[in-house]
């Protein structure tokens, strides 16, 4: 009978050993603060972010035209404060533009997916960019007046949803990194930090080009806005910044003394 | 009337969402289970002369570009030459295919084509005739454009040697991943899919999916339940529920490695996915029910039985809920909590790569050790549309397949010439 002289171990079923203590720690000392702390003060913030839109939008529009609405949002902890702003409507010319432009780009982009039969990625999320803003604009050809939103009312409800994107950002970049985080709690903090921070930025600066196009350019961009170039591109900065993390765990795990945290059994 | 019409709205809105999070909590499941639970071994330790006969069942259906790749891996690998025989079976080629395998059945003994010219075209079809040739018991099934490893059979084999096995599926590797950035993409899914996947389900004793290719199962199984149907797109995914619902087991061998060619344009990727969904939800309406009756299956299988049947139904669902929330938003219904599950559900399903969700992915490549691949998880975020519109239209097929009860016509994946010269360095 062979004998076996060699035992043969591959990454197949290679693991580490979580740091249970670790990300309790990271998950109880630095998440849930996080989200505690922001949920006492998110109406403060959205005030201050309010405050700072409508001294930029000011620039464009008379300041008179300008006010800071406040709406309720979750129970115990308050409602969200948001930029009250006059409605850009369109005329029945821009309407006509927007519509001819949309039929012939969705032309274009249905012609592509028939050529490159089952269409490629940028073409069906621009196909459905573009769905959603035709309708839009019927909407705006045959029932201008029974348009559910005015730019005050798309102005509170984007402030929730961009509310709503930070606290669940602290949650999901809390979970993501806390779990399936391998660094060095330091290392876990600043990447959480890192997220957050980036994500406020980003809100706020998104929060003012959105009511700026609305209030200046036309209410007619705002499902397409709201819809196409939100949540989705929050999530990937996400995974960007999850990205560039993971690579240097990825490093740090296949060199010097990372290999020896891996268990071969 | 309209109110009622918001109401059924925002409850199938809610319904997604909750769709969503058990999908994301089965992922978080799979994904810790995999980088810090104590892995199930395969039988790798096993080490004995007696190895089964095992007989390789290669269909193939136009495959001039590539059918010698496989068929010279498959001669140098590491099997006793007299306890394995390979079978390609020719399904109604019109290329070279049929003087290609004669030449190779001339050089050697161990090769014996079948030439089918039947009617009834496809894989299951094939197999079911080269089952009937086959001297082994343990048959084994590689797609024609795949490169099998070295120690590949064996490592198949010793799974057969536990009785409760009925299949076992071993890991699929792209090989052409350098080609463009959809090759690259891909690699990413299979990696996510296999390394963290498919090992997290085997470790969990759920159901690790058997593919369909680099793959074995027990003829004697088939033989006696019917064969493979040849109504079903999805084989594999049939022969999976088949086992489980009658008591066997399916294992996976994580290191038992084959190499594939994805596709390399996005015509052919949506023309494989589609009928792969298509297969895989006409399964879905044939298992759900006796999964959920089966009294050979543990509540475990039971529960992932029912959520990997329906995984190719997500993205249809996922799209109405889509198109539900743009009516909602346009009745003047968007709530801050239906706000609120919006972000939710992109959040929890976007980046989906082809059901492997990013973090999913990072822990797959972080366990192989690939460095740099995983800067393109961003690329990903993109890909959940293109599986959304495509996925979506299989789901429709397979409800037109019920209803009309057509015949499924077989196509099969594109192969690009450019990679039959293609090496794989082997150590």
């Amino acid at each position: 009978m062979q004998k076996k002289t060699q035992i043969y171990y591959s990454r197949s079923y290679r693991h580490l050993e979580p740091n249970s203590r670790e990300q309790l720690v990271f998950l109880l000392m630095c998440v849930l603060p996080c989200l505690i702390l922001f949920c006492t003060y998110y109406s403060e913030l959205s005030f201050q972010l309010a405050v700072l839109v409508k001294m930029e939008i000011s620039n464009f529009i008379q300041e008179s035209f300008l006010g800071i609405g406040y709406g309720d949002f979750l129970p115990v902890f308050g409602g969200v404060y948001f930029i009250d702003i006059p409605s850009k409507t369109p005329s029945f010319h821009e309407v006509v533009i927007n519509l001819a432009a949309t039929l012939l780009l969705l032309s274009m982009c249905f012609f592509s997916t028939k050529i490159r039969k089952g269409g490629t990625p940028l073409s069906i999320y621009f196909a459905i960019t573009l769905l959603i803003h035709l309708i839009a604009c019927i909407y705006f050809m045959f029932a201008k007046e029974f348009y559910p939103y005015s730019a005050t009312q798309y102005s509170e409800l984007y402030m929730k949803q961009q509310v709503s994107i930070w606290l669940a950002f602290i949650v999901l970049a809390g979970l993501i990194i806390g779990v399936f985080g391998y660094a060095s709690l330091t290392g876990k903090i600043a990447a959480f930090l890192g997220i957050m921070v980036y994500s406020f930025i980003f809100g706020c600066i998104r929060y003012l080009v959105f009511m700026l196009i609305i209030s200046t350019v036309s209410i007619i961009y705002m499902a397409t806005l709201f819809f196409t170039l939100g949540p989705l591109f929050d999530f990937i900065y996400l995974v960007c910044f999850y990205g560039i993390y993971i690579n240097s765990q990825i490093k740090r795990f296949d060199r010097g003394e990372g290999r020896l945290k891996w268990h071969w059994l | 009337m309209a109110l009622v019409i918001i109401g059924v709205l925002k409850v199938y809105f809610v319904l997604t969402v909750i769709i969503m999070l058990i999908y994301t909590v089965r992922h978080i499941v799979f994904s810790y289970n995999r980088i810090f639970g104590r892995q199930r071994m395969y039988y790798g330790d096993i080490f004995d002369n007696e190895l089964p006969f095992v007989s390789v069942l290669i269909p193939m259906h136009n495959e001039e570009q590539v059918l010698q790749n496989v068929l010279d891996s498959l001669l140098e690998i590491n099997y006793a030459k007299d306890r394995y025989e390979i079978i390609p079976i020719n399904d109604n080629s019109s290329d070279a295919t049929a003087q290609m395998l004669d030449e190779y059945k001339k050089k050697y003994s161990i090769i014996r084509p079948i030439h089918r010219n039947s009617e009834e075209r496809g894989k299951p079809a094939s197999l079911n005739d080269g089952m009937q040739l086959a001297k082994g018991e343990i048959i084994v099934v590689f797609d024609a454009d795949y490169r099998p490893s070295k120690d590949l059979l064996r490592q198949l084999a010793l799974a057969f040697l536990d009785p409760e096995v009925g299949a076992v599926m071993g890991r699929v590797i792209p090989y052409n991943t350098n080609r463009n950035w959809l090759t690259r993409l891909l690699n990413l899914e299979r990696s996510g899919g296999y390394q963290a996947d498919q090992q997290a389900r085997y470790n969990l004793k759920t159901i690790p999916q058997y593919g369909g290719t680099v793959g074995g199962f027990r003829k004697s199984i088939m033989l006696q339940t019917g064969g493979f149907n040849p109504r079903v797109l999805a084989e594999d995914t049939e022969l999976t529920f088949r086992l489980y619902v009658n008591g066997w087991k399916v294992l996976y061998a994580n290191a038992a490695e084959c190499y594939e060619e994805v596709p390399e344009t996005w015509e052919v990727r949506a023309q494989q996915v589609r009928r792969w969904s298509r297969g895989h939800n006409g399964v879905m309406f044939r298992y759900f029910l006796p999964v959920i009756l089966s009294k050979q299956m543990t509540l475990r299988e039971k529960l992932d039985g029912v959520l990997l049947l329906a995984v190719y139904a997500v993205p249809f669902i996922f799209a109405l809920a889509l198109i539900d929330s743009v009516a909602l938003f346009f009745l003047g219904e968007m709530s801050v909590l239906a706000g609120w599950w919006v972000i939710l559900f992109l959040g929890v399903y976007n980046c989906y790569g082809n059901f492997a969700p990013f973090y999913e992915i990072a822990t797959a490549l972080l366990v192989d050790g690939t460095e740099d691949e995983v800067l393109l998880l961003p690329l990903i975020t993109f890909n959940f549309y293109y599986y959304l519109w495509n996925i979506g239209l299989g789901f429709l097929d397979a409800v037109s397949d019920l209803i009309t009860r057509r015949n499924v016509e077989w196509e099969k994946t594109e192969r690009f010439e450019n990679n039959h010269g293609m090496k794989v360095e082997q150590y």
